[in-house]
């Protein structure tokens, strides 16, 4: 026989066990960005609830570390994404004739580009020529992962006012 | 931001995209009445917590919807009123809006709102789940 339909089953498993199914998982995985966290713990506790779904405390740890290592993995794989981007479109310049292009579109609308002063700081640098992040990062005193962010940020910015100018020509 | 608050949220969020729950249709209401979630916790007379637990509630089921709105309700401590109200709103605005839905069923869906019109408050029946 099915056990009775209860319409808060999802409530009661998320006041019962989140704090602990959060705290569990952060002390596991530090440095996790906390709201990807408490989004496992939150899509745990749903799928318990569903009909068929295992409310046990041991199914609900088992899941809610499921989602957050899909979430991990995810987001792995769109910094590899990123990062092969930047390397792809700025670090290794197909060649020296589009590299100086971009360098010198990056120049004529630095202002566009680069937005905030932090931005700037790198922006310059790069058209120094330092245009591998961990040796940019290195230079201004950065995090690699955040120069790798900026100079994906650049890339985006520098094509769309790419596009820009060539509608307007 | 406590790990509580950052549940709280979490709940809040997720559970609007899944419209086998309560949050699916909260969530509907906050976008088409331009509601924060402190606000929507407010007409419904609870705190964040209250609407985290409410949004994970499961959809009450059509046959039995007032008993169920009545026990998510009592068990999440928000107001029954407001919350059959919300939930009335959104799913017939969606069975409305819905093109894929059948003639048919999309005037069975008013018929279903004409005939709770006529009902006296869910606080005040009797039998809150006549089926």
């Amino acid at each position: 026989m099915p056990p009775a339909f209860d319409p808060t089953l999802a409530a009661a498993l998320y006041e019962r066990h989140s704090d602990a199914l959060e705290a569990r998982l952060a002390g596991r995985y530090r440095g996790v960005d906390p709201q990807a966290i408490a989004d496992a713990v939150v899509e745990a506790v749903l799928a318990a609830a569903k009909p068929g779904g295992d409310a046990s405390v041991w199914a609900l740890a088992r899941h809610a570390r499921d989602r957050l290592r899909v979430f991990l993995r995810s987001q792995s794989r769109r910094k590899r994404r990123e990062e092969k981007s930047v390397t792809t479109d700025l670090a290794a310049a197909p060649s020296p004739l589009e590299l100086l292009a971009i360098r010198e579109l990056a120049a004529a609308c630095r202002e566009t580009i680069a937005t905030a002063d932090d931005e700037r700081r790198i922006l310059d640098v790069w058209l120094t020529g330092v245009t591998d992040p961990a040796e940019l990062a290195a230079k201004l005193g950065l995090e690699r992962e955040e120069a790798v962010r900026v100079l994906a940020r650049f890339r985006q910015r520098m094509k769309r006012e790419r596009d820009r100018r060539e509608d307007r020509a | 931001m406590t790990p509580r608050d950052r549940l709280n949220a979490a709940a809040v969020r997720v559970a609007a995209a899944d419209p086998d729950t309560v949050g699916y249709w909260l969530a509907k209401h906050r976008e088409s009445e331009g509601l924060s979630p402190a606000e929507l916790a407010a007409k419904l007379r609870t705190d964040a917590r209250g609407l985290a637990l409410v949004s994970l509630c499961a959809t009450p089921r059509p046959e039995a919807f007032a008993a169920d709105a009545a026990t998510i309700a009592d068990r999440c401590g928000v107001d029954l009123a407001v919350l059959v109200n919300v939930l009335r709103q959104e799913q017939s605005l969606a069975g409305w809006a819905n093109p894929s839905g059948s003639r048919a069923a999309t005037e069975a869906g008013w018929l279903i709102a004409a005939h709770d019109a006529d009902q006296p408050p869910p606080g005040d029946a009797d039998d809150p789940d006549p089926a």
